[in-house]
């Protein structure tokens, strides 16, 4: 959802009226693995941090297939995060275990395109344009 | 894009207030309260921080990294005769005060193993499935 998630924020998420949840799914091996990690280690000190670097890593996304735990712990740090305990979180595995987790649940749910959406319990395979989104939110509500 | 102010750490620090009571020591429902682990939270304010309007002088004040990040009330002084001021991290209005509008994109609860960004209790929720990749 990476083209229309800033405008659902804007129009509707800061409006208090849609939700939004992130679900990973891990199709790129260990670099998804790293980015959904370093998401979850951050969500693990402030949740709104975890969608801070849901953003940033978006932002960077090209810059993922060369990153590794150190860079995703500097990227904590612009975050304002502590860079210590980010480190300990991503040289574990508690959190890596729990995005393999989701990203097998999603697989026996069969959700197996990437994106996939749940809106309000309707599944929507593939990216919409913003348009569509607005007109399924609309009728949702 | 917010930034956090050095994380949950630093959080209260820059939130902090020192409720002096008059000669009653105030529990940590009557100044804003620590927020629970599996509620939301704000960059701005904690949710289930409700206050009572403060009837004493409140000072905003650095707090202690220790208080801080365990965002617990802390009693500053016990000494006899002296009115015990309690440390509290946050400090929110209530009801009848002026509302401050919500920073929904700011306002993030856990719920199982989800973040959940908005309004909790919005008539629509969009999960979405997705690699950063």
């Amino acid at each position: 959802m990476l083209r229309t998630e800033p405008q659902i924020k804007a129009d509707y998420v800061a409006q208090g009226a849609v939700s939004l949840a992130f679900h990973p799914i891990l199709d790129h091996g260990d670099a998804s693995r790293l980015a959904h990690h370093a998401a979850e280690c951050a969500g693990s000190q402030a949740p709104l941090a975890f969608w801070q670097m849901h953003d940033l890593l978006f932002e960077r996304q090209s810059q993922i297939w060369s990153a590794n735990a150190d860079t995703m712990t500097q990227w904590a740090g612009e975050l304002g995060l502590d860079t210590a305990a980010f480190g300990v979180c991503m040289a574990g595995d508690t959190l890596l275990q729990k995005v393999e987790r989701m990203d097998q649940a999603r697989r026996d749910a069969g959700i197996r395109q990437r994106p996939s959406f749940d809106l309000n319990g309707e599944i929507i395979a593939g990216a919409l344009p913003y348009a569509s989104f607005a007109s399924l939110i609309d009728a949702a509500d | 894009m917010l930034h956090l102010p050095g994380g949950l750490s630093r959080l209260p620090r820059r939130l902090g207030v020192v409720c002096v009571s008059l000669g009653v020591a105030l529990g940590p429902a009557a100044c804003g309260g620590q927020a629970p682990a599996s509620t939301s939270a704000t960059a701005t304010a904690p949710v289930g921080a409700t206050a009572a309007p403060p009837v004493i002088p409140t000072v905003m004040s650095t707090v202690a990294p220790t208080a801080a990040s365990t965002g617990e009330p802390r009693v500053a002084t016990d000494a006899p005769g002296e009115e015990a001021a309690v440390l509290l991290p946050t400090l929110t209005p209530t009801a009848g005060a002026t509302a401050t509008p919500v920073d929904w994109l700011a306002t993030v609860t856990v719920e199982g193993d989800y973040y959940i960004l908005g309004n909790p209790a919005a008539p629509v929720r969009l999960r979405d499935y997705s690699d950063f990749l």
